[in-house]
């Protein structure tokens, strides 16, 4: 009797143990956060997007976004809105430095995501997965919501 | 020699929008001097009717100016434009004043592309038109108005010096001024406001003064 107290105890006992076996699951470094997109008409009048949001590193090294990719739009690039004056420039980046321990934010007026030839509507409340390619990093997932908003 | 005067009359307005708008920007209420007087030109508007700037007469008129393959600044310039709008109607100041949007891009922006843009962007267009028209029409308000604009293609270079040939034959965006224009009953423009950058409270409060002046 004794002894069937001890199994029960100790098989008890070893259920209470954390796993100690298996992947090791680690906070990763890049995280994106806030993540949303203008609306825009998709057809032959070929509107164009762009998509904003908060890159955070939280790692001791720099990373450098270089890409992005999205099944709603034919091209998508790195952007950056500039101004010299009161006039608006903007341009096609190759990349973006994302320091360590630091964080950039993607916004109105500033560096954004473009989307063009788009492939459906991207109506106020939908919303569209969207892969952000980091050369550290690798490919990150976002789903990006649609909305109006302002600076 | 038209030309000469064409080009004053653009610096004189560029130099008081500039000093407009660093008053805009450092929070005070600037004079509203007269600019310019917008020409009567024709359009076309977003339900493909024909439109006349002189139809503005007797009102106050908010007009900007976008494209609408513009993903960044311009919908800002809308989204504030509509943020006045709401604004007028709450204090019930609406119905003296209208909105004009004019694209600088007429090639690409008919009055179908206008529709898209509206839809889009949910516009309440009462006393709201968006216009399109001859390309040289527009170009000449804006050389008027002293808006910049100029094409570029993705990669950064001249859109035409691009292709050699049409410049619709390759994607091109439009490095712009980032304004748009208070406009007394008179169709004299007397503001000229920082854009996306505009104080929506102080445009209202600009806006209430033209329309408070006599026709």
């Amino acid at each position: 009797m004794t002894r069937y107290l001890l199994v029960t105890l100790l098989l008890l006992l070893a259920s209470c143990q954390p796993a100690v076996s298996g992947p090791v699951t680690t906070t990763p470094a890049v995280t994106v956060k806030d993540p949303w997109a203008r609306p825009a008409m998709a057809g032959p009048m070929g509107m164009t997007s762009a998509v904003y949001f908060v890159v955070v590193n939280e790692g001791p090294d720099a990373d450098a976004l270089i890409g992005a990719t999205t099944d709603v739009a034919g091209r998508v690039e790195l952007h950056e809105t500039r101004r010299r004056g009161d006039v608006m420039e903007m341009s096609p980046v190759s990349e973006v430095e994302i320091p360590p321990r630091g964080q950039v934010t993607f916004q109105p007026g500033g560096l954004h995501v473009m989307l063009m030839d788009l492939k459906r509507d991207l109506k106020v409340g939908d919303s569209f997965n969207l892969t952000l390619r980091f050369r550290k990093a690798g490919d990150i997932k976002i789903t990006v919501h649609v909305r109006e908003g302002g600076m | 020699m038209r030309l000469w005067v064409l080009a004053g009359i653009a610096a004189a307005v560029t130099a008081l929008a500039v000093l407009g708008t660093v008053l805009l920007l450092a929070g005070r209420d600037p004079d509203l001097p007269v600019q310019t007087t917008l020409p009567d030109i024709q359009l076309v508007d977003h339900t493909d009717q024909p439109f006349s700037l002189a139809q503005a007469r007797g009102k106050v008129v908010v007009l900007g100016l976008v494209y609408t393959h513009c993903p960044d600044i311009c919908p800002l310039i809308t989204y504030r434009m509509q943020s006045i709008k709401d604004q007028l109607a709450r204090q019930g100041l609406d119905s003296g004043v209208l909105f004009l949007t004019v694209t600088f891009d007429p090639e690409r922006d008919t009055p179908e592309a206008l529709r898209a843009y509206i839809a889009a962007h949910n516009l309440d267009t009462r006393n709201w038109r968006f216009l399109t028209g001859n390309p040289e029409t527009i170009a000449s308000l804006t050389e008027l108005l002293g808006f910049y604009t100029e094409r570029v293609s993705p990669v950064g270079q001249s859109a035409g010096a691009a292709t050699g040939g049409s410049a619709l034959d390759i994607p091109y965006f439009i490095t712009h001024s980032d304004r748009f224009y208070l406009v007394d009953k008179l169709g004299r423009v007397r503001a000229s406001l920082p854009g996306s950058r505009t104080d929506v409270e102080q445009a209202v409060r600009l806006i209430r003064r033209l329309t408070q002046e006599a026709p």
